[in-house]
């Protein structure tokens, strides 16, 4: 009698813990959908059709092989919908819940230019030419007007807004993008990046990961970029520091090699000149014209990295 | 398991994709444009629709492709409605008015993706409007997709392509050039990946989603063999305005060449198209694999590029 009754006791706990996983996954799923702005919350825009989602790999049903840049910052889900006002206009809206801050700042980086407009929606807001991109949280938003009119833009920046009251998070940035030195970094200027693809993407060194790359992030200025390549130790820096010097060396994309202690130089075919520089546990490299100072440049960097990593 | 194809099979099922799919790439004949051979014709300008026949028309137009009552399949990028990211819809309206001008017996826009993506990217209006065929295969449904053996695959060795290509007897490959940030750059040759089954799509991609240089080697090498087995017979592809960033679903930059390709050497119009945006066709690796293949030529100055700019 005991046994059943604590065989049923058991049962019904099981029970009881089965029914609220299962309810925490709806809530899961129903959280990103319900960032999405219903009919009456942007006045004007209504959802047109299903919303359309996907979890992990299935990233590529939806947007085929633009999924692999989310899988290399860090992806979890998206939802995406289309609104429309009643005389035609329509707004795509991309919400992509990433694994964490880092990954939808990254992917925030990734997707944004220089020519744009930052407007006061959810983190760094930045509007360019018909869509607009902010992060917020784990959270990246992208709204698409399909049309240049004022409605449409409008709209664009609603439906951001709508989504952005739904999120309460504060912005936290990658450490490593505040080792930039501020002055002349352009507005908008920065990529972070977690691996090659990205990296690939901002400038083609190689098809392989020469820089053993994990964590780095580009600042442009006006004449010039630098990128910094963050490693463990100065021992895992040092070590792909000399795979890239030599992949580099022997490489027919690049001529112009010259070598200095922990420093070498090298042109592309495009007549930019790379300076390359393995300092305690990262990569530095500045990418620009011929007749730079980069000695003074480096020593900027350095002064940044010193001093962010003394108050750390 | 595969459907072993022999060559008869191959070459009759060759035959019923196009007139181009039993010719190796050195026996398609080169287009005579009155007494010059013009294997790329490009025009420049804003008007896409007249531009579109030009270009063909600068290839000797489109009885070249497409015989009397044959049964034409067009094959345009309607993944994504965001600007730049499809082709545009009086490209495609062009290409079906000059099918019915040269006497098309009937003319089908194909598609595994549903017919959401066409009324988003306003494809379904010119279908409507031209009063064409769209034919859907539904991608759930694996039985309307065949197996094809890969017989010159390297990484893919069996496509699974779909039923319904079988009953046209012309293919037109119509992509819009755009941006891939995982191989920097999108054209005619990834454009096939339209006819072959998501399932079989993803597995271009590597097991466990990863994005090294591997997987991406290997994704470009199943694109090159995909193409060994289907030759469209003639590509246009939209070059007017496109992403060079965020590809290939964007939001991205736009670029503006304002340019329509058409040719039939689907490795030369890759590797111009490259070009557009400063893009290196040398490092572009699905344009080299398919050269490897000997499906066209990547060196452009082997080719009669013929452009004109209205």
């Amino acid at each position: 009698m005991k046994l059943s009754l604590l065989a049923g006791v058991l049962i019904s706990i099981c029970f009881c813990w089965a029914a609220a996983l299962g309810s925490e996954d709806r809530n899961d799923g129903l959280r990103l959908a319900s960032l999405l702005p219903r009919a009456g919350d942007v006045e004007g825009w209504v959802p047109e059709g299903e919303a359309s989602s996907a979890e992990g790999e299935d990233l590529y049903l939806l947007i085929n092989g633009g999924a692999e840049i989310y899988r290399e910052y860090g992806f979890k889900e998206a939802v995406f919908q289309t609104y429309g006002t009643a005389n035609g206009k329509s707004i795509n809206l991309e919400i992509y819940e990433m694994e964490n801050e880092t990954a939808a700042y990254g992917m925030y980086t990734y997707k944004t230019g220089e020519e744009g407009t930052f407007i006061g929606v959810g983190h760094d807001g930045w509007f360019e030419s018909y869509y607009l991109n902010f992060w917020k949280g784990n959270f990246l938003v992208t709204v698409v007007g399909l049309g240049t009119d004022t409605t449409t833009f409008s709209g664009v920046e609603d439906v951001a807004r709508a989504v952005d009251k739904k999120l309460k998070f504060e912005p936290k940035k990658p450490r490593i993008t505040s080792y930039l030195p501020k002055e002349n970094l352009r507005v908008n200027g920065v990529t972070y990046l977690k691996g090659n693809l990205a990296l690939s993407n901002q400038y083609f060194f190689d098809e392989n990961n020469i820089f053993g790359l994990k964590e780095g992030v580009i600042g442009r200025y006006d004449r010039y970029s630098v990128f910094i390549f963050q490693y463990s130790d100065q021992n895992e820096s040092a070590k792909w520091y000399g795979s890239a010097r030599n992949h580099l060396e022997h490489s027919p994309r690049f001529n112009g090699f010259l070598s200095r202690d922990a420093e070498f130089e090298i042109s592309d075919t495009k007549n930019n000149r790379l300076s390359v520089k393995h300092y305690r546990e990262w990569i530095l490299i500045i990418l620009g014209i011929d007749n730079l100072d980069t000695d003074r440049i480096f020593g900027l960097l350095e002064v940044e990295l010193s001093q962010s990593t003394k108050d750390e | 398991m595969s459907k072993e194809i022999t060559r008869r099979d191959f070459i009759k099922a060759s035959a019923a994709i196009g007139i181009g799919s039993v010719l190796g790439s050195s026996l398609i004949p080169r287009i005579t444009f009155g007494e010059e051979v013009v294997d790329i014709g490009v025009v420049k300008g804003e008007n896409h629709l007249e531009n579109t026949k030009r270009a063909v028309e600068l290839l000797g137009g489109m009885k070249k492709f497409v015989p009397k009552n044959a049964k034409v399949a067009i094959l345009a990028n309607v993944q994504s409605s965001n600007p730049g990211t499809f082709t545009k819809p009086e490209i495609v309206r062009a290409a079906i008015q000059m099918c019915k001008q040269a006497g098309a017996g009937e003319i089908a826009c194909i598609s595994w993706l549903g017919e959401k993506y066409w009324k988003n990217t306003g494809l379904k209006d010119v279908v409507d409007s031209e009063d064409v065929v769209l034919a859907i295969t539904d991608l759930k449904d694996e039985s309307l997709f065949e197996p094809v053996s890969v017989s010159k695959g390297i990484s893919l060795k069996e496509a699974r392509i779909m039923k319904s290509l079988n009953d046209y007897d012309v293919l037109i490959d119509m992509p819009i050039t755009k941006d891939h940030s995982g191989n920097k750059f999108t054209g005619t040759l990834k454009n096939l990946m339209g006819l072959n089954s998501p399932k079989s799509n993803r597995t271009f991609h590597k097991e466990n989603w990863e994005t090294d240089i591997d997987s991406i080697r290997h994704m470009e090498q199943c694109i090159a063999d995909l193409n060994t087995v289907i030759h469209p017979d003639l590509c246009i592809v939209d070059a007017t305005e496109f992403i060079i960033t965020n590809g290939p679903f964007g939001p991205g930059k736009l670029h503006k060449p304002l340019k329509v390709i058409a040719g039939t050497d689907r490795v030369a119009i890759d590797s111009y198209c490259a070009a557009l945006w400063g893009l290196n066709p040398k490092d572009i690796i699905a344009i080299n694999k398919a050269h490897e293949h000997e499906i066209g030529e990547m060196d452009l100055t082997k080719m009669n590029v013929k452009e004109v700019e209205v």
